[in-house]
């Protein structure tokens, strides 16, 4: 037994070896050299297991905070446009470590709840897509205005073709299925296309959101139908034109048929009303989500705090935000970010995309071109201009 | 060279054996002895204070033959001066109202 103990104690130190690192491995071997000093067996292995425990537990957390570190200065690097709209500060990769800390904390509370495995995995992996969407997205040249409102209308006939064909539950079609996903378009495409018309309005981008908000009337979805409304109200009230007024027209009609048509869903567990159930598991779990559901509006806060040419994309975009987290604590709708389900996730990031766009090209130089040739000329004034060669 | 901000009563309890010890230094398994810690919480702190240049190590032979060299740890000059600077406060032995020792 004792021969036994000794033994463990030598494959724990060697253990300590494979986890420190090549410039700390003298501690490993002090380690070594202290256990074969203990007479005790016993005491020898447990001195060996609780330097063990420690090394691992400090070896963790300085890979976890170098791996953040190091992806916080990748995405600064990728994201630069966003940041100078922002005034020289970092809204961009802000707003991107915001959407990380939002997850992690809503995993903690999944975990906590004790919600499966899967549910927690989905997560992940609608974070690292939804990252590596804004990625691609916000590397690649600016599109035409007549291209961006062309996407608003094929994201409306997206929410039209899930509100006539979609899953349904208890009469409401909100959700499409991909295999075992079952996945929200309104809520990872609104977000986005709000503030994508925030940007660019036009006859083509108003129809898109005339589409999409008979989508929303039919489905029906009062929470997106009232994000919709509270999104274009902020634009209204920043930006008064015909295209917003028209299209605050139809979203308030649209949310009106919502609110008017039964919605008998019941809230879904890990889902929907966590930010009440959160706090009835325990006043971590509900800090944890309450704090995740703040840090989705600190993007907004930042822009409107530091922001230097147009603030009414982070108005729309906290504005959108917040009338999904409201929502959420109101009714049976989805806690977004740190509730379980990929879609809002995923809309949150693409939403990030959609502000980094609008905001980084300051107002004077974002009239619609008047000739083809006027929008290479905006955009080689935008700080994206030398992905253009 | 940086200095912690805040030491913990640990970090201090270790800081203050090792100034006691002086030049000769300590082992590992001494100091959690003298301190009351496991080693899961000495070596992290040991690590930490070598880093930011507070403590040096140095392999000595044993006194026992036979025996491996083992480290033994001594503060380096800065790391007496912020030993000095964080003595752990002692535990009070009167109580401070009514002057008497508790029971």
């Amino acid at each position: 037994m004792s021969a036994v103990r000794r033994q463990a104690c030598r494959w724990i130190c060697d253990l300590l070896l494979d986890v420190l690192p090549e410039r700390q491995e003298m501690w490993a071997h002090a380690i070594r050299a202290e256990a074969d000093a203990i007479a005790d067996d016993g005491a020898a292995l447990l001195f060996a297991l609780d330097a063990l425990r420690g090394i691992v537990l400090l070896s963790l957390s300085e890979r976890l905070f170098a791996g953040f570190a190091g992806l916080l200065r990748r995405l600064s690097r990728i994201m630069p446009a966003a940041d100078q709209a922002a005034g020289g500060s970092s809204a961009g990769h802000h707003g991107i470590a915001c959407a990380i800390g939002a997850v992690c904390l809503g995993l903690a509370y999944l975990h906590a709840a004790g919600a499966p495995l899967h549910m927690l995995a989905i997560n992940v992996g609608a974070l690292l897509a939804g990252v590596a969407a804004v990625m691609i997205w916000t590397r690649m040249p600016a599109a035409p205005a007549h291209e961006r409102g062309l996407a608003i209308l094929f994201m409306s006939f997206a929410l039209l073709a899930t509100a006539l064909g979609g899953a349904a539950v208890d009469g409401a079609s909100r959700w499409m299925t991909m295999g075992p996903l079952a996945i929200q378009p309104s809520l990872i495409l609104l977000p986005a296309m709000i503030l994508l018309f925030a940007h660019d309005r036009g006859p083509v981008a108003t129809a898109g959101v005339l589409f999409a908000a008979l989508a929303l009337a039919v489905q029906p979805d009062r929470a997106m139908a009232g994000v919709l409304v509270a999104g274009l109200t902020v634009l209204a009230i920043a930006r008064r034109d015909r295209f917003v007024l028209v299209a605050l027209a139809a979203s308030a009609l649209a949310f009106l048929v919502a609110m008017i048509r039964p919605d008998p869903l019941p809230a879904v567990p890990y889902v929907d009303r966590i930010l009440y159930t959160a706090f009835d598991l325990h006043v971590a779990a509900g800090a944890a989500v309450a704090a995740g559901a703040a840090l989705l509006l600190v993007p907004a806060l930042h822009g409107l705090r530091f922001g230097s040419h147009d603030r009414t994309p982070f108005m729309v975009f906290g504005a959108v935000w917040l009338s999904i987290i409201v929502a959420a604590a109101l009714g049976n709708y989805p806690t977004p970010v740190v509730g379980y389900g990929g879609s809002a996730i995923l809309g949150y990031l693409l939403s990030l995309g959609a502000l980094a766009r609008a905001a980084r090209v300051p107002i004077a130089a974002r009239a619609a071109p008047r000739s083809p040739e006027a929008a290479p000329a905006r955009d080689a004034r935008s700080p994206f201009a030398p992905h253009l060669a | 060279m940086s200095q912690p901000r805040a030491l913990s009563l640990q970090t201090r309890k270790v800081l203050s054996a090792l100034l006691d010890e002086g030049r000769s230094g300590a082992h590992g398994y001494e100091i959690i002895q003298r301190v009351g810690i496991k080693s899961g919480t000495l070596y992290p702190l040991l690590m930490r204070l070598a880093d930011q240049g507070f403590l040096e190590a140095e392999w000595r032979a044993p006194e026992v033959a036979g025996r491996p060299p083992r480290q033994v740890y001594r503060l380096t000059a800065s790391g007496v001066e912020l030993a000095r600077r964080n003595l752990p406060e002692p535990h009070p032995s009167v109580d401070p109202l009514s002057g008497a020792a508790p029971a």
